[in-house]
């Protein structure tokens, strides 16, 4: 296929010394390897160990929620005589597992996996880099991750159980070790564990942030840059001003659980006894966690939307569409992420007036994403799809960011929220557009880069059926908790069957547990499907989707320095697809413009 | 048998794969060999594509008409009925952009889907169309916050009337308990220092203090002999007792601690009547919320433990239980509970009984925490609460 670019010589003194012949031995290259390709492979897969495990979790409590007080031997078998006791769940179980499926869901997956996985892959490759500015760090920032991952899982093996206050872990729930089992131990591995994992985040961050501004190739300009990588590096600054904040936040309430302070904790009466630390707020924490909590939905869902715009560009065979606008709406999503937290407090008994702005300020937001799904929905316009996986997964998550946006705008009006706050219209709300969405996302971007990451690619068929059974599971599971929601029924318990109010709604319950176990099913294809190609997939070709970014111009094998010879130099925007005056229908960017042509765009 | 299950999955997915990785393998022969996805494959997944957009519409359109009886009945307070027509208005918004954007997306996906000799057309951007995008959304967000703004500083700032009834929400694990303001329409002061066997929501009247202070002085002398006798078991090389200890030990400082702020207020109040006013005749019920209909209820809300959230989902109202603080909400219920079935049921509606549930994650029990609420009529409301004694009687022993 394409040979552009790759075979031409650069002009030598851009950093053409990069590429050494090492010595390697199996645990400089698959373990302590400083490579950012064996960094990105192994936080992908230690992304997909753990999701696995959340995804585990959230059956055995979907299984609750639809036949309560059922006995299951598939409960019983993964958790035992003690918490499912004849397989029959503990409600103090069923409280952590929620709160476990969350935690590493939204920070070892969507967190750490996602930006790990795709920031490491993609910005050198993209950038023209021989590798990231910190091999060193980047490292320790996977084996902190790692280790964070491994405290996380471990602290579910603790007698008292692991934590159990819910993913946001509010105190004084979380603060007294004796409020509910899992706020012993449980909660203090639950905090190492993150605090370890902030510090894999910012050390990845910094790094991300420092390569992209310094180790561009020649003529790649920041408006040169792909869609992927400006949104990794506004993803990574987010992710620097707001992990510290919730670190503080983690410390805090540390503090108050072993030391005695009462940053969080007033007038308390627990269990016959007034407790001595008074003058702190439940308040102060919440705030904290959300300031971190907002801008991470979007750490999490930019750099999906980033990988998506690449891939429905790519598959689009066109370009994507107001590349600028794009890229402000970004900055503008990122700069209003730090000023809507309390849009989550709501109902906390925070100031009306507080409520006034961060409506303002939340409805604002729509505007950005609205200017994002429109020019989607532009760039296919006039396309010549090629409905690869890849793209089938691009174009369900502008489905889902459309669907759980829109609800968006009903959380978001306080008026409207007073009603629907910690119902399941929220859980509804987040899962379809961050959940779901960014997992999209990193499906596209799995299915598209595999052959980048591994040389061969996946099947497509499985992809599809894949694709069809996510999907499918997706919308079966998450779109009926609306009417769970404004049906009245709270989020985070154990049972509603005790409730006159809810018996009619029980069998939605189990509606969406069997669109569950489904999409459950439905993973294992994919699972399956990646490892399996690993080995055995087709040979890939150098460029096998023709797609115009550097990284497509380095040999398949993934060599140390990325490129053999020079590293390519940049002429053009990397959309230029199907661009009139060429006879294919892509144009790398690492080829030169031709005389008289402009770039345009 | 969770085992077989999970074998006999693993095994179907593998059997899948081999088929289609055969079938693969034959295509490939056939000299298809340039592209990884070929052009049938795609027509079938643009096909697939739009199957999938009529189905999700249709299953929509399904469960908006089985299930929207079980969205709960119109409001049963006055200012829920702004909330539901915002919240109309808001959805029917988003059902006309969710489906416009939905349908033109399945439509583009299935018209421009990959074909032998079909360019795509050259388009990277148009400022008018970016405009058009970026100031229609505008307009309509901008509408919609003033909107819900208006609603919302309606809800939130209702002006209290002349007989409205004051009262107070104390949420603990894992249960409810309510106090009325009692006749002069004023709620006591409360510490949570007072707080003993009988006065369980720490009220404060010059009586609840004395006793408060008896009683934390009881704690404190068996809290100190226990702290000596575990002491000199520790000291004598008596293993795992050190947690006990420890435990005795912030147990006696909370008490102590405890005792000095009893003492404060003694010192600072024994002859100020003034400040335990309006404690002595509050009401204290504890298995049901009672309300008027057609009166205000301005509630506040406590927390004894940890974080609750008052959730009356058929008033259009809750609030959070904050330890430390106090929190506020007010509303008007608009029907009895007799007079709400039968607005439910001309709804096609179910409806039992009003129900308080707590809405923010407590502990074990959490979902079982609820409250039965009845709206009486005002004359009825009255009555009812006067059956009930005074706090002052009821400490009292009367
Ligand atoms: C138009 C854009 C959006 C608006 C206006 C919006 C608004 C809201 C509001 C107000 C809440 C709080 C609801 C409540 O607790 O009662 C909420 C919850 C949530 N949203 Fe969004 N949202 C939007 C988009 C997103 C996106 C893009 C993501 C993720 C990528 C996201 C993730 C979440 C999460 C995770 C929660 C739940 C947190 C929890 O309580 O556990 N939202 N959203
Ligand atoms: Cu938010
Ligand atoms: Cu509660």
């Amino acid at each position: 296929m394409s040979d552009h670019g790759h075979h031409e010589e650069g002009h030598h003194g851009h950093d053409d010394h990069g590429h050494h012949a090492h010595h390697e031995t199996f645990i400089s290259k698959y373990i302590f390897s400083q490579d950012h390709k064996m960094i990105g492979k192994q936080f992908l897969i230690t992304a997909i160990i753990m999701a696995v495990i959340g995804m585990g979790m959230s059956i055995i409590f979907r299984l609750q929620l639809a036949w309560p007080g059922e006995k299951f031997a598939f409960s019983n078998f993964f958790l035992g005589d003690k918490w499912a006791p004849d397989g029959l769940l503990d409600p103090n179980m069923y409280l952590a597992l929620v709160t476990i499926h969350g935690t590493i869901i939204v920070f070892f997956v969507l967190t750490g996996g996602l930006s790990g996985t795709f920031s490491n892959l993609l910005i050198p490759y993209q950038l023209g880099a021989r590798d990231m500015a910190s091999g060193l760090l980047n490292m320790i920032s996977y084996w902190l991750f790692f280790i964070s991952s491994c405290i996380m899982i471990a602290s579910c093996f603790v007698e008292t159980g692991p934590a159990s206050a819910g993913w946001t872990i509010y105190p004084p729930l979380s603060a007294i070790p004796t409020a509910i089992p899992g706020s012993g131990l449980g909660m203090t591995l639950w905090l190492v564990s993150m605090s370890i994992f902030i510090a894999s985040s910012l050390l990845g961050s910094l790094n991300y942030i420092v390569t992209v501004f310094n180790l561009r190739t020649k003529g790649m300009t920041m408006t040169r840059m792909p869609l992927t990588i400006w949104c990794f590096l506004i993803t990574a600054i987010l992710g620097v001003l707001s992990f510290p904040v919730l670190l503080s936040c983690c410390l805090l309430l540390m503090f108050d659980r072993s030391f005695g302070t009462a940053f969080y904790l007033s007038d308390i009466f627990f269990s016959g006894v007034p407790l001595e630390a008074t003058g702190g707020s439940p308040l102060l924490f919440e705030h904290l966690f959300w300031f971190l909590g907002h801008p991470e939905v979007y750490i999490i869902l930019l750099p999906a939307l980033g990988l998506i715009s690449e891939v429905i560009s790519t598959n689009s065979r066109k370009p994507i569409f107001g590349y600028r606008a794009m890229i402000v709406s970004v900055l503008a999503i990122a700069f209003l992420s730090f000023i809507v937290w309390g849009h989550h407090m709501f109902m906390t008994g925070m100031n009306p007036f507080l409520g006034t702005v961060f409506t303002f300020t939340t409805l604002l937001i729509a505007i950005p994403s609205a200017i994002k799904v429109f020019n989607y929905l532009a760039t296919i316009w006039k396309g010549n799809l090629r409905l690869s996986p890849a793209m089938m997964y691009a174009l369900g998550m502008v489905s889902l960011f459309i669907s759980g946006g829109l609800t968006g705008l009903i959380l978001g009006d306080s008026a409207l929220d007073i009603n629907i706050h910690d119902t399941y219209f929220v859980v509804g709300h987040f899962h379809i557009v961050m959940g779901a969405g960014a997992i999209f996302g990193m499906f596209a971007g799995v299915y598209h880069w595999f052959p980048r990451m591994y040389g061969r690619m996946m099947m497509p068929k499985l992809g599809y059926l894949h694709f069809w059974m996510t999907i499918v599971g997706v919308y079966g599971v998450f779109f009926p908790m609306h009417f769970l929601g404004l049906a009245g029924v709270p989020r985070r318990y154990f049972s509603n069957e005790e409730y006159e109010l809810f018996k009619d709604v029980q069998h939605i319950n189990v509606i969406i547990t069997g669109f569950a176990i489904m999409a459950a099913i439905g993973q294992f294809v994919f699972i399956f499907n990646f490892f399996y190609s690993i080995f055995k997939g087709r040979k890939s070709t150098q460029n096998p989707w023709e797609s115009n970014t550097l990284e497509w111009t380095a040999p398949i094998e993934r060599i140390h320095g990325n490129w053999p010879n020079a590293i390519p130099e940049v002429h053009r925007w990397p959309y230029d697809y199907s661009k009139p005056g060429y006879e294919e229908d892509f144009v790398p960017q690492s080829v030169p413009l031709k005389e008289g042509e402009s770039e345009g765009h | 048998m969770a085992l077989l299950i999970f074998i006999t999955v693993v095994l179907v997915v593998v059997a899948i794969a081999k088929i289609m990785r055969s079938h693969e393998l034959a295509t490939k022969l056939n000299g298809d060999q340039e592209d990884f996805v070929s052009l049938s494959e795609i027509k079938t997944q643009g096909f697939l594509y739009v199957l999938f957009g009529v189905i999700l519409f249709t299953l929509i359109g399904v469960q908006m008409y089985a299930w929207g009886k079980y969205i709960l009945p119109s409001s049963a307070s006055v200012h829920g009925d702004e909330i539901d027509n915002l919240f109309d208005v808001t959805m029917n918004l988003i059902l006309v952009t969710f489906f416009i954007t939905h349908t033109v997306m399945f439509a583009f996906i299935y018209k421009y889907y990959q074909k032998k000799g079909q360019k795509a057309f050259w388009f990277p951007h148009n400022n008018k169309l970016e405009m058009a995008w970026t100031i229609i959304p505008a307009i309509v967000l901008l509408s919609l916050i003033t909107y819900g703004l208006s609603t919302w500083s309606d809800v939130m700032y209702q002006e209290s009337t002349k007989d409205s009834v004051k009262l107070e929400v104390v949420a603990e694990q894992f249960k409810w308990t309510v106090r009325y303001s009692g006749k002069d329409r004023e709620l006591g002061k409360v510490n949570f220092s007072t707080i003993t066997g009988s006065n369980a929501l720490g009220i404060m009247t010059a009586a609840s203090v004395d006793s408060s202070l008896v009683d934390t002085r009881k704690q404190i002398a068996g809290l100190e002999r226990s702290v000596k006798e575990l002491d000199s078991l520790v000291e004598h090389g008596w293993s795992g007792k050190e947690d006990e200890l420890s435990d005795a030990e912030s147990k006696l400082s909370a008490f102590k601690a405890n005792e000095r702020r009893l003492l404060k207020f003694q010192k600072e109040h024994a002859k100020d009547a003034a400040y335990y006013r309006g404690s002595e005749d509050d009401v204290i019920v504890r298995d049901t919320l009672y309300l008027a209909k057609d009166r205000m209820a301005e509630f506040t809300f406590r927390s004894k433990d940890v974080l609750h959230s008052a959730y009356f989902p058929h008033f259009r109202a809750q609030m959070n239980c904050v330890p430390g603080q106090k929190t506020y909400f007010t509303f008007t219920p608009k029907y009895t509970s007799e007079e709400m079935k039968e607005v439910a049921a001309s709804e096609g509606k179910n409806f039992v009984l009003f129900e308080l549930v707590c809405n923010k994650i407590c502990g074990a029990s959490h979902y079982k925490m609820r409250f039965p609420i009845v709206v009486l009529s005002q004359k009825d409301f009255d009555a009812r609460v006067a059956t009930y004694k005074t706090f002052g009687d009821e400490f009292a022993g009367k």
